[in-house]
């Protein structure tokens, strides 16, 4: 099960960049934030040898859930997240917090501790831990919303995240593993997902603000080498001639990234 | 002595307080009865979940006046006015097992007002869309927290998640050959 995350910047003409994105990675489940485009066309266009829907998401504006696969059901949802269900097996948690523009790190992290207690309800209720966060965090992954202990606490070594909880001022908490913090730096281009230059004394100028989490419990099926921020299809460059998201398509970069899901009946 | 109060009590005054969770309870069975059982709304008892982290949640924005998660009894003995009540309004659908929608948090008094609405944060910008804070309510007294939960219910946010649930429902209905709403 191959699947997109893109932020892609209230572009009303982005169908294009999308169908050619999921014909190159033959992409299964494409979650879209600030998307503007029609959807209707979009799975029209990508419905060539599957039928591609729109997921429900009844009570979340930010985020739009493309599939083929049928076994989607909708989880809790509320302005910033989606949450669906796949085959009662798998959570799928899409988010989109909000920017800098309108909110801090205490309300992104708020809104975290409110969708928390819901992927555990829902990971109890379905007896499984196979849970994936993606999204848009406007956040780094070593900033508090991403690291906090009670927070999403995504770990960026498996090692560690693997021993499943950690303690910290008398409390346990439950641990995700980040896989992305593997793709900071240039030895891998690019270097993030979001470019933004300005003249503050502190600035890495690329940000990882798309990132996908998973529970250690899922590592097995997560495919690691499938980890990708793509800069490029078959017919397009998602950067421009400085070798920055090209704004005139989106400010950021999609990710994709593959979940084994042999054995499994999506 | 034939009667301790002869006929000083009366029985039958009706000026009563209605509190919020009467109020929502009431308005919920409406649009439930009205929703022919594709959604359910509930107003339940909010607990903070304490399976990961003991911080409030986004209920935290109602921390300000029920004071810290943990009390110590002792401390508040006697201070009534410290006491409050805190509740969501879920919307759910039996044909939708794991779906949930939280339109609000109230939280109140043990005088009933005023009362505190945190509505989700999404429906308070479609209703209101001049002011970033608007999604905290506080609310004076029982006519107009009922007139404020009702205008919440009949705006063009709330119609267009409860719609967007009945079209989910019904597709699922399909699925499950049982969809006979029509009929």
């Amino acid at each position: 099960m191959k699947l997109l995350f893109w932020n892609t910047n209230k572009n009303d003409v982005i169908n294009k960049y999308i169908t050619d994105i999921v014909s190159c990675y033959k992409i299964d489940i494409i979650i879209l934030a600030e998307y503007n485009d029609s959807v209707d066309m979009l799975c029209k266009d990508l419905s060539v040898n599957s039928k591609y829907y729109k997921y429900d998401s009844p009570g979340c504006k930010r985020i739009t859930i493309v599939g083929h696969l049928k076994n989607l059901s909708p989880g809790f949802h509320n302005n910033y997240c989606s949450i669906q269900v796949i085959n009662d097996q798998m959570i799928l948690c899409s988010m989109h917090l909000p920017s800098n523009l309108y909110a801090g790190t205490n309300e992104r992290s708020a809104i975290i501790r409110e969708v928390l207690p819901e992927i555990e309800l829902l990971e109890s209720c379905n007896r499984t831990k196979n849970t994936i966060i993606v999204g848009d965090f406007n956040e780094a992954p070593y900033e508090y919303t991403c690291l906090g202990a009670d927070t999403l606490h995504g770990i960026p070594s498996f090692e560690d995240a693997n021993k499943l909880t950690r303690t910290s001022y008398n409390s346990i908490y439950q641990m995700f593993y980040n896989p992305m913090w593997n793709l900071f730096g240039d030895k891998i281009f690019p270097p993030g997902t979001y470019y933004y230059s300005d003249n503050s004394m502190s600035t890495p100028l690329w940000y990882m603000y798309d990132q996908v989490l998973i529970r250690p419990q899922l590592r097995k099926k997560f495919k690691f080498e499938s980890l990708e921020i793509v800069t490029k299809t078959n017919n397009y460059s998602l950067v421009d001639e400085r070798m920055h998201p090209d704004r005139t398509i989106s400010d950021h970069l999609p990710i994709v990234f593959e979940i084994d899901d042999k054995g499994d009946n999506y | 002595m034939e009667s301790v109060f002869g006929e000083k009590i009366d029985f039958d005054n009706n000026d009563s307080v209605s509190f919020p969770i009467d109020i929502l309870n009431k308005i919920c069975k409406k649009a439930n009865d009205e929703l022919r059982g594709l959604v359910n709304i509930s107003v339940n008892e909010y607990l903070n979940p304490i399976v990961s982290y003991e911080r409030p949640s986004l209920a935290n924005a109602l921390s300000g006046m029920m004071g810290p998660a943990h009390v110590d009894i002792q401390d508040d003995l006697g201070e009534l006015g410290d006491y409050y009540s805190k509740y969501d309004v879920v919307f759910q659908s039996d044909y939708l097992k794991n779906y949930k929608f939280r339109l609000m948090f109230v939280g109140c008094g043990i005088a009933g007002y005023p009362a505190k609405i945190v509505l989700e944060k999404g429906v308070a910008e479609d209703i209101s869309k001049d002011s970033k804070e608007n999604y905290i309510i506080n609310i004076k007294n029982e006519k107009d927290f009922e007139n404020y939960v009702e205008a919440i219910f009949n705006s063009a946010a709330v119609v267009k998640i409860i719609q967007d649930i009945v079209n989910a429902t019904r597709r699922k209905m399909s699925i499950l050959g049982e969809d006979n709403t029509d009929e």
